[in-house]
């Protein structure tokens, strides 16, 4: 039963990256910034992730001699987001079909690489790391509502607005449920 | 070690992938990448025949031995194209009729080519703007796969708006007189391209005249 | 009964891990001093351009501003908390790697920033405000101002490295910061205890408020940098100073709190008597997180586009916030010294200055915080005037007074020497004058920041330089006792 499910898991997982790659979903997906870059994106990231919760303990231990404490997992997965944070590279995705193509492969791998490599950083590292990436949503989010000019072509100035102000939203949330459960203790999120 | 070595060679590849995908720290985004690289490597423009304000045949061959100034439009355009539409004529009224051999071209082309019919464009260039038509031609693509092959040369993004509108890349985009696209300016750097014309055309001129 | 940790359960650790720790207090404290008498130096020069004694170009005159407040802010940071990790570490685990960590991340630091003013030359003031490191109209490139703010930015990470240890000794020993606070037996959820350690409530409050000043800084400084290389981006003014000068006013008024503590574990070594923690104290202490985050303002009254009620609270926040830990401390102080025979030595008479200097600082600050006289005072000298008291006659003398004490005085009972009791009264007497000296040019309506000044105001910035010369006596006399007795001497414990 329990190896069932377990398989049955993985294959909705697969199933999830399926529908995103169909040309409709994508489509649909990629026509606004906000969706692209809060929905499709991070969805690519968390279907890595969860992959490697299926990976055979042996891959594991193989990867884990070439990523000691995470950090060459961690040094990736930061290539690959700067990467994808470059604006003409979002751009590029909507324009050429192999950019497309290196976008649904590398972000499903970065996704991995943290998966991976998380769990392994160290406390200090994850925090420091942490505060960096919240950081990062707060100054993006900052950009996109002041800049006055588009930076992606294909999307609307009104769109990167609405991100702009989307990511402050989401970084002052994150703010404050990360100060209650470490202040006080309490978890809104049972981890 | 091995993570050691795994991590050194993650850094340095993903630095220079960094560095290349951003044109050396330069282009960040796609409209300055499209700059730059014209700067960098100028491009021979193919001979469109587009059909102009009275609806005869252009053919941009046609103004080899200028420089050309080239700006996209649509002609029903509340916002950027009536300050490149502006910036045109106070180009025209600068270099194009200045009055010497090697004076300005200027040409406005429309992406929207089912609502900019030669009546709007003749509307658009001679009413609201006092265009001179021997300087200053606005025309449209007669298909489809013209308008593509115009967008993508140019590397111009065309996206509809929320208010049935457009937005896009907004730009002069400059064509010497051997008929390669040289330069790009943003609408906003109207100066830019006016000290840029200044000196080009002078030393255009110098050239000229010593042959 | 893990929840009443009394004093006496303290961290063990190897000898060698207490042999590396205290090396590193006193890595600290010595790199510290020295920025400090080095930073004194750089303040005197600008006192005697200013009394037209000493002749320095005007751009040589920013460049010497700019590294005098950042390194007075950054050599405090660093004394500080080494004052701070030495008696935390006591209480729960925190890891000497991490500290050293931030020791060398600090002085990268200081190399990039003191190249991109002395190279570069930057001289755009340590408060980078926007859009000034863009603005310099040729006299430093974008480029030295862009290193400026990565060496903060950098200096910033390597704290927040430190914080993060704080932070994991606490939540392993405490659970929750609140508890480490006493929060929790503030609202009567646990039963007070006595004994729950000040260092732990002082080191929690610093770590929460850092934390948040420093995350502050982090987005603050990356927008600069964004605006430095992208001038299109143009980011509200107001909102960039507030920003800044959240991260910077927290960032120093956090070092006195986190210098403090050798009030609370000197004192009761020296007097036989313990520190006991009541619910007054930690209602301070808990109030306190909430406004030293709330006051900065006091440094923004005199914008204009302030809205009314946003100046009012401003005040209202200062006037509170200079007070809670103040009172509880001083009276603290007042009760365990009171008929205790205390031996007056430097350790006990530097604490003690310390509180006096911190309880006499509120009142130019609070001056300074009240919205009618801010219209008025803010750019002249009396704001600095109120740091210079804070910091002169508050932080340093705990710095100062630590620093005495690891040399072993409370284990010999050793009479304090000439030569020490020379530099105490040169220092408190330079400190004292140099602060109302500036006070007084302040009420004179002289403007801060001004590397020439006119002839009316020579004077005063002549005495000025005469006080600063006999801080400079002081501090050098302390600095020697920090070179030539601090690194052979044991742990006092």
């Amino acid at each position: 039963m329990e190896i069932i499910s377990k398989f049955k898991r993985e294959w909705m997982l697969l199933v999830v990256f399926i529908i995103l790659a169909l040309a409709p979903v994508r489509h649909f997906l990629e026509q606004s910034m906000v969706t692209h870059m809060l929905i499709q994106l991070p969805a690519l990231v968390i279907i890595g992730w969860l992959a490697t919760n299926f990976f055979p303990a042996s891959w594991k231990e193989r990867i884990k001699e070439w990523n000691r404490w995470g950090i060459s997992g961690m040094a990736f997965a930061i290539v690959i987001m700067l990467y994808w944070m470059l604006p003409r590279t979002l751009d590029a995705a909507l324009s050429e079909w192999p950019i497309e193509l290196v976008k649904f492969t590398t972000v499903p791998l970065m996704g991995m690489a943290l998966g991976l490599s998380w769990p392994l950083l160290n406390s200090i590292a994850q925090g420091v790391l942490k505060l960096e990436f919240w950081a990062t949503f707060m100054r993006m989010g900052w950009l996109y509502l002041d800049l006055p000019d588009r930076l992606c072509s294909n999307y609307l100035l009104g769109d990167q607005r609405i991100l702009g102000q989307l990511l402050l939203v989401a970084g002052t949330i994150w703010a404050f449920t990360w100060m209650l459960r470490i202040v006080f203790g309490v978890n809104l999120i049972k981890t | 070690m091995k993570t050691f070595l795994i991590t050194i060679i993650i850094v340095f590849s993903g630095s220079l992938l960094l560095w290349e995908s951003t044109d050396g720290g330069e282009a960040f985004t796609a409209e300055t990448a499209r700059r730059l690289d014209v700067q960098r490597n100028p491009r021979i423009i193919p001979d469109w025949r587009l059909e102009d304000q009275n609806a005869e045949v252009f053919s941009l061959d046609a103004w080899r031995g200028h420089f050309i100034v080239v700006d996209f439009i649509y002609t029903s355009c509340p916002g950027v194209c009536l300050i490149l539409s502006s910036g045109m004529k106070t180009l025209q009224d600068e270099f194009a009729m200045a009055g010497n051999d090697n004076d300005l071209r200027l040409l406005s082309i429309s992406f929207d080519p089912q609502t900019d019919t030669p009546d709007r464009l003749r509307e658009h260039l001679v009413e609201h703007f006092s265009a001179d038509p021997d300087y200053w031609i606005a025309a449209r693509p007669t298909s489809n796969e013209q308008l593509k092959s115009l967008l993508d040369f140019f590397k111009v993004v065309v996206i509809p708006d929320e208010y049935d509108g457009y937005t896009h890349s907004a730009g002069y985009h400059v064509i010497d007189p051997t008929g390669r696209l040289v330069a790009i300016f943003g609408f906003e750097q109207l100066p830019e391209l006016r000290a840029y014309l200044a000196q080009a055309l002078q030393t255009e001129e110098h050239h000229g005249n010593n042959q | 009964m893990s929840s009443t940790a009394t004093t006496s359960d303290k961290i063990e650790y190897s000898e060698a891990e207490n042999r590396n720790a205290l090396i590193a207090v006193k890595a600290h404290l010595i790199t510290g001093l020295l920025v400090f008498l080095l930073m004194m130096l750089a303040g005197f020069a600008m006192r005697a351009a200013q009394g037209t004694w000493l002749d320095i170009p005007v751009d040589l005159f920013y460049q010497i501003m700019t590294v005098h407040g950042v390194g007075v802010v950054g050599a405090a940071g660093l004394a500080s908390t080494g004052v701070l990790w030495y008696f935390l570490r006591q209480y729960v685990r925190l890891s000497n790697t991490i500290v050293w960590t931030n020791y060398f991340i600090f002085l990268i630091g200081v190399v990039l920033i003191l190249g991109s003013i002395f190279l570069g030359k930057y001289g755009g003031a340590w408060t980078f405000l926007y859009p000034l490191p863009g603005n310099s109209l040729g006299a430093w490139s974008t480029g030295s101002a862009a290193l400026f703010q990565v060496g903060l930015l950098l200096i910033g990470t390597g704290f927040l490295i430190l914080y993060l240890d704080f932070g994991r000794g606490i939540l392993g020993r405490y659970g929750s910061l609140g508890r480490a606070l006493g929060v929790t037996q503030l609202f009567g959820m646990e039963p007070l205890n006595i004994y729950h350690p000040a260092t732990v409530v002082a080191g929690t409050m610093v770590l929460i408020v850092n934390f948040i000043g420093i995350a502050a800084g982090a987005v603050v400084l990356v927008m600069g940098l964004v605006n430095l290389y992208y001038p299109e981006f143009k980011p509200d003014p107001m909102l960039m100073k507030h920003l800044i000068y959240f991260f910077g006013h927290v960032f120093i008024n956090v070092a006195m709190y986190a210098a403090v503590v050798a009030v609370y574990e000197l004192l009761p070594r020296y007097t036989g008597r313990p520190w006991k923690t009541n619910k007054v104290f930690l209602a301070a202490w808990f109030a306190i997180i909430f406004l030293v985050m709330g006051v900065y303002p006091h440094h923004l009254l005199m914008d204009f586009p302030v809205p009314a009620w946003a100046a009012i609270t401003a005040q209202v926040l200062s006037f509170g916030s200079g007070l809670p830990v103040l009172v509880v401390t001083g009276y603290g102080a007042l009760m365990i010294v009171y008929r205790s025979g205390i031996k007056w030595n430097n350790t006990t008479k530097l604490i003690f200055l310390s509180l006096f200097g911190w309880a006499a600082g509120v009142i130019p600050a609070i001056l300074d915080a009240m919205v009618t006289v801010n219209r008025v005072f803010h750019n002249t000298l009396w704001v600095p005037g109120h740091f210079h008291f804070y910091l002169l006659l508050g932080l340093l003398p705990m710095i100062i007074g630590f620093m005495y004490h690891l040399t072993g005085e409370g284990k010999e009972k050793a009479q304090s020497s000439a030569t020490d009791n020379f530099g105490f009264w040169a220092y408190f007497v330079g400190c004292l004058m140099t602060s109302m000296v500036f006070l007084a040019s302040g009420a004179n309506s002289v403007p801060r920041r001004w590397a020439v000044h006119m002839e009316e105001w020579v004077t005063l910035a002549q005495f000025g330089a005469v006080a600063a010369a006999l801080v400079l006596l002081g501090m050098l006399i302390f600095v020697f006792r920090s070179l030539f007795s601090l690194p052979k001497a044991a742990n006092p414990n």
